[in-house]
């Protein structure tokens, strides 16, 4: 039997077209339900099964809903520092989460704490 | 499923974990000093491995960014900081790849646009990522040889720098999806 961990600071609900069925971190994978793409020279995970989805992270939470013909990512953002000592420190900064039209993103948010103000690329 | 396990290593074997990168600059006749100002260091050339140590359960590393902070430790890159000024370095990709277990090799040579990096604006970007057709860096777990990518760094220092030791760390950004 699968067992999944869900972070009760970091995690993602989406609901299904199909059925109108719940599935977040502790009831399965997003890789069960996306596919990988490239898209604008990104590697995204994007489902075209759900209508609705929310991303919650350190108590921000955000929720999007898919239109008909359209896919939608969320992924994770992390960055490790290496320090002179040798060690390494490594830091979840939050989730992003996003809507792809025609292999193109028309919309795109970054939920977390991270405030440097820059745009991906 | 475990997050990525991003670590700097020596680009040969037994790729051995970097400690400290040290930019400085060989003469004609061998002898080694400082990096003078208006001038490029030595070139420096590491990997970095995701999933290394062939743990299970390891995420690929997608959408690659690298850049570099000034100072020593997390203070450069907090609010407690000024903004990056050491923007000297420069780094480039030239050879990307995945082993497995079993020893089967799959290494490329690939020399990537020469990039400038600092702060959060100025990051770089691999070209390819571990396997060529995505930017990142696979785990090995996932039935995928742990994937690499190879970089050649360096400092071009610029006039008026002055005399001292000038210190820095190298972030890598990336997403994932468990």
């Amino acid at each position: 039997m699968t067992t999944y961990h869900k972070n009760k600071n970091s995690y993602f609900t989406a609901i299904l077209r199909e059925g109108g069925h719940t599935i977040n971190d502790m009831t399965g994978r997003w890789k069960d339900i996306s596919s990988e793409k490239i898209i604008e020279s990104r590697t995204l995970h994007v489902s075209e099964k759900v209508k609705e989805l929310t991303v919650n992270y350190g108590g921000l939470s955000k929720t999007i809903e898919i239109p008909e013909g359209c896919g939608v990512f969320q992924a994770i953002r992390s960055a490790v520092t290496f320090l002179q000592d040798g060690t390494k420190d490594t830091k979840v900064k939050g989730r992003l989460m996003g809507i792809v039209k025609d292999d193109k993103i028309i919309e795109e948010y970054f939920i977390g704490n991270d405030i440097t103000g820059y745009k991906y690329d | 499923m475990n997050p990525p396990d991003l670590t700097f290593n020596l680009p040969f074997e037994p790729f051995t974990p970097v400690t400290c990168l040290n930019y400085k600059q060989t003469n004609k006749d061998g002898s080694v000093y400082p990096t003078r100002e208006g001038e490029e260091s030595d070139r420096v050339v590491f990997r970095i491995y995701n999933n290394l140590a062939l743990n299970p359960s390891v995420i690929t590393a997608d959408n690659i960014r690298i850049t570099t902070y000034d100072g020593i430790g997390l203070a450069s890159m907090t609010s407690g900081q000024s903004l990056v000024s050491q923007q000297w370095m420069r780094m480039y990709e030239q050879f990307y790849g995945e082993s497995t277990p079993l020893g089967v090799y799959k290494f490329t040579t690939y020399l990537d646009t020469d990039t400038a990096v600092g702060g959060a604006v100025s990051r770089y970007k691999p070209k390819y990522g571990s396997d060529r057709a995505t930017s990142g860096i696979r785990a090995g777990s996932d039935t995928n040889g742990y994937g690499f990518i190879e970089l050649t760094s360096y400092l071009e220092v610029p006039y008026g720098t002055g005399m001292g030791d000038y210190n820095f760390v190298i972030t890598v950004e990336y997403d994932y999806v468990p």
